[in-house]
């Protein structure tokens, strides 16, 4: 596991922004697919909260991504489970994920894996936990009630398939679920544990979400920034990747 | 922030990337240039030698020129405005300028602009006082008498002090005429009387009005004033043109009511043409640079700035301005630096608030999904690079960039009309008639029909298309086409309408409606500079 320690969630946004352009770049992409989180169910595509705004606003409008290459889960699909399962069969024929950028909840779930969410799971319909509904509340006014309470979601076992993974933890909020995902042993109640055996792991963190690390970690994992920093020096990159 | 455009509209990207999985058909890039949507002119007397209230036999054709050049202008929607004239020249002309939607052919017509006759004597300023009126005890009926059928009219300019005028106000406005207060010596209570009856709009804010005076503020008023109906706005033309209003007369009237400024023209037929003497309706008028006089006065050696505009009391000897002939992007970039505004509210006043008074927000002054594609592209002086109207780019200055598509594998993919000649007997090509020809011609044509369809201009070819036998060429190298008549635009209108547009820009112009800009949410405001 590699643990990236900077200063501010800017710094954090944009070093981890760095490594996937270098990632891209090394991979040479012809054929190459990355998959997008899953979808809070039950509202319309052009919900200004649903994924698809979301993700069309945040990302897919500032890049020239051919759209039939960009895959989100369908929350308004007749049939949710053969839903999930065609998005297990897209990314097996797309050749498996190669990265896989994914944040944490407070309560330590990745996606929508909430605590108690089997490590080997694969997409599914889930039912949100209270923690995580309050945590969207805010994209929803505030309104409890407007929350939607399931959600689709690449399983746990799907995120382990992925040939790398790179979580982004910003926050004091979400400390504490650092601690127990990298300090801690693998357990189900903190789902972000599981990539303890995942054989590349990145974790992207600012400075508030290590309050809760040992002093000894941190001093560890900043004393290798140095080697990190490698990681999305842009020469380096080409230096390989030619 | 791109926008993207099909079928003449703004479209809404996320839905054709979701749902149509397509990327656009043809890309602009305009270069970090602003991008805004297309100005409105509500009062433009005629420009270019043509003058609106004269009764000739082919009023379209004048109108249509004018249409065609104020394009340059950055105005993609106007208003003819028909000075006092005598009922003759109301019948003659009104019938003959329908409204019209913008196109290749020019600018749009939103329906005409009737200043006068039922204005005050002692306000006149230009208008003729031979042929001014006032309402009889029939008021309407002897407006429409004046008039004649109103089918094509869509502002009418009048004092409210005239007896009768409230019937009236009353009757336009639920024919959905918006009325506007000008050329009149009402005081504040008359003309929050007549808002209350249905006025909006207050014709050129200062001329030809009472002056504003601290304890009878007169039209003036209605700008801060508190006696509205609840929620009305009240919009005010302004010419910005630095003569007819003193710059800080104008910073006044913005800071007391932003939101309502109209930047207008108030242009004559000598707009575009040279110092010297031209005709407004029944008048004669001289210009002199950039201000136009009621002709017939002494050249004045002090300049214009030396006297009062017009002089209730005296208007022998007296300079009395007789409209402008500032363009509307000149008067525009006089307002941004006269008033130290953004530029946004620069060109909000031009755009979005004529299209507000008008009732037509949702599809004019506005880059909104939905709305009518007419916006212009500026440089960050607000001059005017290229204009829009329907998605179809048909002024530009000179930039070769803007002339052809981006894209190199189209060199004669869709032939635009870029120069437009003015002879009245050359029919410019409608969109719906012209075929996109190269290699890549089936992604244009419909796929049930596998033909291509072209039609040729009366005239030959226009300026840009490829010589003859390269279209010959190409023409013949693909199966199953046909020399169209007009009946099978219809196909090729269908292939035209189902592509797309994108023009990339980082500096667009626009605001959301009131509601729709959350910061903080997801959904990002469009704004933006």
């Amino acid at each position: 596991m590699r643990l990236v320690i900077l200063d501010n969630y800017d710094l954090a946004s944009e070093w981890a922004a760095k490594y996937i352009c270098n990632r891209i770049i090394q991979f040479k992409p012809g054929q190459d697919r990355y998959f997008t989180l899953g979808l809070p169910t039950g509202l319309p595509r052009n919900h200004p909260e649903s994924y698809h705004s979301y993700m069309w606003n945040n990302f897919f409008k500032h890049i020239d991504i051919d759209p039939n290459n960009a895959h989100i889960l369908d929350g308004n699909a007749a049939d949710l489970q053969a839903e999930c399962d065609a998005f297990e069969k897209k990314i097996k024929e797309a050749g498996g994920i190669d990265l896989f950028v994914g944040g944490i909840g407070p309560d330590g779930h990745i996606a929508f894996n909430e605590p108690g969410s089997s490590l080997v799971s694969r997409t599914r319909l889930k039912t949100l936990a209270m923690d995580t509904i309050l945590a969207n509340a805010k994209y929803f006014d505030g309104d409890l009630s407007k929350v939607p309470t399931m959600a689709l979601t690449v399983g746990v076992g799907t995120v382990m398939d992925a040939r790398e993974v790179m979580i982004l933890i910003t926050g004091a909020h979400k400390a504490f679920a650092l601690y127990k995902a990298i300090e801690e042993g693998v357990n189900h109640m903190w789902t972000v544990s599981a990539f303890q055996q995942h054989p590349r792991t990145i974790f992207v963190c600012d400075e508030d979400a290590t309050l809760e690390l040992r002093v000894k970690t941190v001093k560890y994992f900043k004393g290798l920034m140095h080697v990190h920093n490698k990681l999305v020096d842009p020469l380096f990159s080409m230096k390989n990747g030619n | 922030e791109d926008l993207w455009v099909r079928g003449g509209r703004i479209l809404d990207p996320e839905k054709l990337f979701f749902e149509e999985r397509r990327v656009a058909d043809e890309r602009r890039d305009c270069g970090g240039r602003i991008l805004a949507p297309g100005f409105i002119d509500v009062q433009i007397n005629g420009g270019f030698g043509v003058d609106f209230s004269q009764a000739t036999e082919d009023v379209g054709s004048g109108v249509a020129l004018v249409a065609r050049r104020i394009l340059s202008h950055g105005v993609t929607s106007f208003c003819p405005t028909l000075v006092t004239s005598p009922p003759e020249v109301y019948h003659k002309v009104v019938p003959q300028i329908p409204v019209k939607s913008g196109g290749p052919h020019g600018a749009g017509v939103l329906g005409l602009h009737l200043e006068g006759p039922f204005i005050s004597r002692e306000k006149r300023g230009a208008h003729p006082e031979a042929h001014l009126r006032s309402f009889e005890a029939n008021a309407f009926q002897d407006l429409l008498a004046t008039y004649g059928p109103l089918d094509n009219v869509r502002i009418v300019t009048l004092a409210p002090e005239l007896g009768h005028s409230h019937e009236v106000i009353r009757e336009l406005t639920t024919r959905g005429i918006c009325v506007s207060l000008g050329h009149s010596v009402a005081d504040l209570r008359a003309a929050e009387d007549a808002v209350w009856s249905g006025a909006t709009f207050i014709t050129h804010l200062f001329n030809a009005m009472l002056p504003f005076h601290h304890r009878d503020p007169g039209i003036v008023g209605l700008l801060t004033s508190d006696r509205l109906p609840a929620g009305r706005c009240i919009f005010y033309g302004m010419i910005a043109d630095g003569t007819h209003t003193n710059p800080a007369a104008l910073r006044i009237a913005h800071r007391a009511h932003p939101q309502g400024l109209v930047l207008v023209t108030d242009a004559i037929p000598a707009l575009g043409l040279g110092n010297g003497r031209h005709t407004l309706g029944q008048q004669e008028v001289e210009v002199d640079g950039l201000t136009a006089y009621v002709a017939g006065e002494p050249p004045d050696p002090l300049g214009p700035r030396s006297q009062p505009a017009s002089c209730p009391l005296c208007s022998q000897g007296t300079k009395t301005l007789s409209g402008s002939i500032a363009p509307m992007d000149v008067c525009v970039r006089h307002f941004l630096r006269a008033t130290g505004c953004s530029v946004e509210s620069a060109l909000e006043a031009a755009s979005l608030h004529p299209a507000q008074l008008l009732g037509l927000e949702k599809s004019k002054g506005t880059l909104d999904f939905g709305a009518d594609a007419d916006f212009v592209v500026l440089d960050d002086s607000l001059h005017v690079q290229a204009t829009y109207i329907s998605g179809l780019v048909l002024a530009s200055c000179g930039d070769p960039a803007w002339e052809a598509p981006m894209c190199p594998a189209h060199p004669i993919s869709v032939i635009l009309p870029s120069s437009v000649s003015p002879w009245p007997w050359h029919t410019p090509i409608l969109p719906e008639q012209i075929a996109t020809v190269g290699s890549d011609i089936r992604d244009w044509c419909s796929p049930r029909s596998g033909v291509v369809v072209l039609t040729f201009s009366p005239f030959g070819f226009w300026g840009g298309w490829p010589p003859s036998p390269l279209l010959m060429g190409a023409v013949l190298g693909t199966g199953g086409m046909c020399l169209a008549l007009p009946l099978f635009s219809s196909l090729c209108c269908k292939a035209q309408l189902r592509k797309c547009l994108q023009v990339q820009s980082d500096r667009m112009v626009w605001a959301p409606p009131v509601g729709r800009e959350q910061p903080g949410k997801n959904h990002l405001p469009r704004r933006a500079l």
